[in-house]
């Protein structure tokens, strides 16, 4: 958890435009493949952390209940492109991954 | 720096018992998924949060006491984020073959979902703030907030896009893998990870940790490329 906490912490220093968090994953990320043999406590505590992952989305989800009248107006807008949006995406990227498999 | 510290400090201190209230309405979600045997449209966010949200309403609680009472578990986000690293460095060497597969897909997926959002927008002649406020909606929360914000969107409204954009991804991302024959589970969690970001990932780790993997990578990667071309893209798109 300490080690964590230092991994995030360094990186709040480089002021960099990209999230702390996400760098620090960065680096960690370095460390543990140059490093190459299994912490035993780091696994422990990141699959805790991991396999409750939704439970920390919870606080700013329910958030999409508390929001302005204005903003719901245009929401049956916002929800189609949502839908369509990702939904063509994901369509997009599942061909060009068959696509590409079939090249190789 | 030592504001950041006693800003994370007071996010943390500031938990009251309101925590309880997302750990019971998480159990009754969790419960729920599990039951049904992982459906994507039982996800434990999709279960709980109308509970709390409910509950709140009825004891006359306002969302920001809510929030504030939960600072941990937001906070928790960030330390969560790095802890991906761990599986991830698991499947590094895996990965050198598939360098190209991995970063084409990125580069494309990433490009095409802002597209496809902002054009549709257009196309439905939402508002300006809308519009900046859903360009980053395949990106993880906290990158998204970020670039939201220097868009000078509502950030209100991109945490709601983004989880719901997370949840339409896994719930149709299923059908779409069944139709096109997608059963590779390193690169449904890839594109999950990019369209879908950490709910996505959260949902690739219930299949299995190299699913998963793949999906962390795919958010982190499309992350990075996210916020570097969407400043321009918007700005092109406004015009």
């Amino acid at each position: 958890m300490a080690f964590q906490w230092l991994g995030e912490l360094a990186v709040w220093l480089t002021d960099w435009a990209l999230p702390g968090p996400l760098v620090g994953m960065l680096i960690l990320l370095l460390t543990l493949t140059f490093v190459d043999r299994p912490v035993a406590f780091l696994d422990q505590t990141s699959g805790l952390l991991i396999q409750n992952l939704s439970l920390m989305f919870i606080p700013i989800s329910v958030g999409a209940f508390f929001l302005s009248g204005e903003i719901y107006q245009q929401f049956p807008a916002i929800l189609t492109l949502i839908l369509l949006s990702t939904s063509g995406v994901i369509l997009f990227m599942a061909l060009l991954i068959k696509r590409l498999e079939k090249h190789d | 720096m030592i504001e950041l510290i006693q800003q994370q400090w007071q996010q943390i201190t500031g938990s009251s018992w309101l925590l309880g209230l997302s750990f019971i309405g998480f159990a009754i979600g969790l419960t729920a998924y599990r039951r049904s045997g992982s459906s994507a449209f039982l996800h434990p966010l999709l279960i709980s949060t109308p509970i709390i949200a409910g509950l709140l309403y009825l004891s006359n609680f306002d969302f920001d006491q809510y929030y504030q009472g939960n600072g941990l578990l937001s906070w928790l986000l960030g330390p969560t984020t790095v802890a991906l690293a761990v599986p991830l460095s698991k499947q590094m060497r895996q990965l050198l073959p598939l360098v190209r597969t991995v970063s084409l897909t990125v580069l494309t997926g990433g490009f095409v979902a802002a597209v496809l959002a902002l054009g549709l927008a257009l196309l439905f002649d939402t508002s300006e703030v809308v519009i900046l406020s859903i360009a980053a909606k395949s990106v993880t929360t906290p990158i998204a907030m970020g670039i939201t914000q220097q868009l000078g969107g509502l950030l209100t409204l991109i945490t709601l896009v983004v989880l719901l954009t997370g949840i339409v991804g896994i719930v149709v991302a299923e059908t779409i893998f069944k139709r096109t024959g997608m059963v590779d589970e390193r690169w449904q969690g890839l594109i999950l990870g990019i369209s879908a970001h950490a709910i996505g990932t959260a949902r690739a780790f219930d299949k299995s940790p190299r699913c998963g993997a793949f999906s962390t990578l795919g958010m982190g990667l499309n992350g990075i490329w996210t916020s570097l071309f969407l400043p321009s893209l918007v700005g092109l798109f406004l015009n």
